[in-house]
């Protein structure tokens, strides 16, 4: 049975106990006021769009949507209000979670749906990454059911005030430290500047070959949660009238149509309000390498002229 | 159940807890039952397979105990062949019959034999090598045979070393089994220390280090010879920190219930030769192959061609008891090559040292060590990659070293990943070099609770908790 060993340890861990939640709450607090005060970087977008967005046109998607949407000259070709909430790393989960918080506030005339061709494949990281929203779920209670999926017991561990600023500290110094050198457009879109040289296209060309080869042998198994949000995401717009577009925007070579890639035409199809582009097949950007900031993102001016034919194309349905 | 999970978390504050309540007569059983929940939460099933050997080494020892002559041989056998049978079938069928295909395909044969559509049960190598332990140390005359059926199945099965060691012997823990463990303050409090310190090692450094990791080895095809360094030394820290933060967790969680296991790394990169890195690193798994294998083969009492092989076979079978593929053999040689290496250069290297001051002699330390870590690190690539081919290609990239790395999601990611080896060495610095400042046990309470709450808000900030799984589990 317990004895006076054991008393002396229960009174000091309640102690202990006590301090600790002291402290979380101190460091939390603290935590919270500077990544909430910055007011550039991933962190302020992903702010801006949870707490803020409410325009005509939304943008979804991972960095390629950040970086491919221009926002103003999508807005000034269509004569309407935009915000582009694609952000770094980020898939399918990431993008309803964002779609379910701005669609509470304002219904959008249209959303344009980015999406990576490896979109519907395995990858635990996109689940993991939905932490992001983490700071986000007192204000956005709909947002627990999405970080439920980050582990078990994810919203118990919310009882933590500096948990859910786990992994910000550093960039949140960082952004409030140093200024961001690219071109800011407050509406979400960042562009990239830089260029792919000839020598680094080449290089890309010969491993992206190998890795294509290398794939087309592997067993890739298809993500099936990830088909329910995609499929959630569009049964949305759906639900509220919102004429949609997928796309996939330009890539710096031709991307073979594998079996995650070819599901999500397929399953778009069964949409009437949605379109579906994919220009990862466009000669008018595969291995046009002064478009692309690197390998995976078209530069500024690659953005731009993207954006101008998108718009043109959308202009059209309006 | 993972140890860096909310669910362990829970199990571990009620099982501590009713250990204490429960008489002394019943905790055997509310361990065991314990430790087959905690096991069946990967794979209910597998638990059969646990049963099967238990019943057969528990049997064995009783017989191998009473037996004489060549019938205590015959009771080990059938024991050993027991226990390697199931290692066979669950971890290296597959194997064998995909290098038999090889052959046949060389040969122009057909292999009709099937493959096992099977899982390998957690930690299958480190709850086997226990048990044959158990057998050999009977046989040997060294351990008398334990009767209790339930206190021999808790031996193999005791849940914070189940699934990752350390790997026991019965001369250590059997009699704790039995002793009985009384309330202790000192042991509650030091073992807790421990098991954040695992932590630490675990969700900060490890499992931060995997995201970099993880990006590069798939893929080898897609990264530059820097990228392919940097991977490899981050390689090199996260498997020590994921398995030696498993050891020290499993190592503080039993010793919260007063029993007390065996040292398993003891700063391992900090060694300045081959053999002390091996003496420092996965100590219980080395002990056993040096008692089992090495020693048995003659070790170091032979001629100088048969030591060297005997090193070998040691470090052969050590990679094939980390998994079955050419990729752990491979590494296992290349450690043979370095301890054959060692001893040839050792002679040289005495007759160096002695003409260095002590300055120099530090220097020359200093390059030893940093050799080791290269020749370490470079071993793991082998450990890591997924095929053979994946580790030359890598090895061949590495050409371009120089080149700008690829930092993956910029400072958010790299940036972690050197505040989480920056903060590691720094405190292992202490703990190697400076063991008198003992900052988590000093005795002025105010520093003591300082550093340990220092440490748990650097777990809680800078951790990962996603609930990454143990690298070590797989073997």
């Amino acid at each position: 049975m317990l004895n006076n060993n054991a008393i002396l340890f229960f009174k000091k861990f309640a102690i202990f106990i006590v301090v600790v939640f002291a402290i979380d709450w101190l460091i939390g607090l603290g935590l919270q006021k500077l990544y909430f005060s910055l007011n550039e970087g991933q962190f302020a977008e992903t702010t801006k769009a949870l707490d803020k967005a409410a325009p005509d046109i939304l943008v979804f998607g991972s960095s390629r949507a950040q970086h491919h949407y221009s926002s103003r000259i999508l807005s000034q070709k269509l004569g309407l209000s935009i915000y582009n909430a694609g952000r770094d790393g980020q898939f399918l989960p990431y993008y309803c979670a964002v779609q379910d918080v701005i669609l509470q506030r304002k219904t959008p005339k249209i959303i344009i749906l980015d999406v990576n061709i490896w979109e519907l494949g395995p990858n635990e990281q996109k689940y993991m990454k939905l932490a992001q929203l983490l700071p986000y779920v007192s204000e956005h209670p709909v947002l627990r059911k999405y970080t439920a999926e980050i582990s078990e017991f994810e919203n118990l561990k919310l009882i933590s005030k500096t948990y859910p600023y786990n992994s910000t500290l550093l960039i949140s110094i960082y952004d409030h430290v140093f200024k961001n050198n690219e071109p800011i457009d407050d509406r979400g879109y960042t562009a990239l500047t830089g260029r792919v040289s000839e020598t680094m296209f080449k290089k890309y060309s010969a491993e992206k070959a190998l890795y294509d080869k290398k794939r087309a042998t592997q067993n890739i198994m298809i993500d099936k949660h990830a088909i329910n949000y995609y499929r959630q995401f569009l049964q949305k717009t759906k639900d509220l009238n919102i004429k949609t577009y997928v796309v996939i925007s330009p890539t710096i070579l031709k991307e073979p149509n594998t079996e995650e890639k070819s599901l999500l035409p397929a399953i778009a199809k069964k949409y009437s309000n949605v379109t579906f582009l994919d220009y990862a097949v466009d000669s008018t950007y595969n291995n046009h390498f002064k478009l692309f900031a690197d390998e995976f993102h078209l530069n500024e001016i690659g953005a731009q002229k993207f954006s101008k034919s998108l718009a043109e194309l959308i202009k059209k349905d309006l | 159940m993972l140890f860096n999970s909310l669910s362990f978390a829970f199990f571990f504050v009620i099982v501590t807890l009713l250990y204490y309540i429960f008489p002394h007569k019943n905790r055997w059983f509310l361990l065991l039952a314990a430790s087959c929940y905690f096991y069946m939460a990967f794979v209910p099933i597998y638990i059969l397979i646990l049963a099967f050997t238990i019943v057969i080494d528990y049997l064995a020892g009783i017989f191998i105990e009473k037996a004489k002559g060549k019938q205590k041989k015959l009771f080990l056998i059938i024991s050993l062949v027991a226990n390697i049978g199931v290692l066979a079938i669950f971890k290296y069928y597959n194997f064998i019959n995909d290098n038999i295909g090889v052959l046949a395909q060389a040969l122009n044969l057909h292999n009709n034999v099937p493959y096992l559509k099977i899982l390998l049960p957690i930690g299958l190598s480190f709850h086997t090598f226990q048990a044959m332990s158990y057998t050999i140390e009977i046989y040997r005359g060294n351990q008398k045979a334990e009767r209790h059926f339930g206190v021999y199945s808790l031996y193999v099965m005791f849940y914070p070393q189940l699934v990752a060691g350390p790997i026991e012997r019965p001369q250590n823990i059997l009699p704790q089994m039995h002793a009985k463990h009384e309330f202790s303050y000192y042991n509650l409090v030091e073992g807790l220390k421990q098991m954040a310190w695992g932590f630490f090692k675990k969700l900060v450094v490890a499992d931060r280090l995997s995201i970099y990791v993880d990006t590069v080895f798939p893929n080898p095809e897609l990264h530059n010879g820097s990228t392919v360094a940097i991977s490899a030394v981050f390689f090199a820290i996260q498997i020590y920190c994921d398995f030696s933060g498993y050891s020290d967790i499993a190592i503080g969680c039993a010793r919260t219930l007063g029993f007390e296991l065996m040292t398993n790394f003891k700063i391992p990169y900090y060694a300045k030769s081959i053999s002390e890195f091996w003496s420092k690193w996965h100590i219980s798994l080395s002990t056993w192959f040096r008692d089992y294998l090495y020693i048995p083969l003659g070790g170091n009492r032979v001629g100088k061609q048969r030591h060297y092989l005997n090193l070998f076979i040691v470090f052969i079978v050590s990679g094939l008891w980390h998994g079955a593929s050419w990729n752990f053999i491979i590494w296992g040689f290349l450690h043979g090559v370095y301890q054959v290496l060692a001893l040839i250069l050792k002679p040289l290297f005495t007759k160096f040292e002695t003409h260095l001051n002590q300055a120099a002699l530090s220097f020359w330390f200093f390059v030893k060590g940093l050799g080791v870590f290269c020749l370490v690190t470079f071993a793991w690539i082998f450990f890591r990659a997924h095929t053979i081919h994946d580790a030359f290609l890598m090895i061949k990239n590495l050409k371009s070293f120089g080149e700008k790395p690829f930092l993956g999601n910029g400072v958010n990611q790299f940036g972690h990943c050197l505040i989480a080896i920056v903060l590691l060495l720094t405190i292992e610095y202490f703990m190697a070099f400076k063991p008198q400042v003992k900052l988590f046990s000093h005795p002025n309470s105010l520093i003591r609770w300082s550093a340990v709450l220092t440490l748990l808000f650097i777990i809680l900030i800078f951790g990962v908790f996603n609930g990454g799984q143990f690298i070590y589990f797989q073997f």
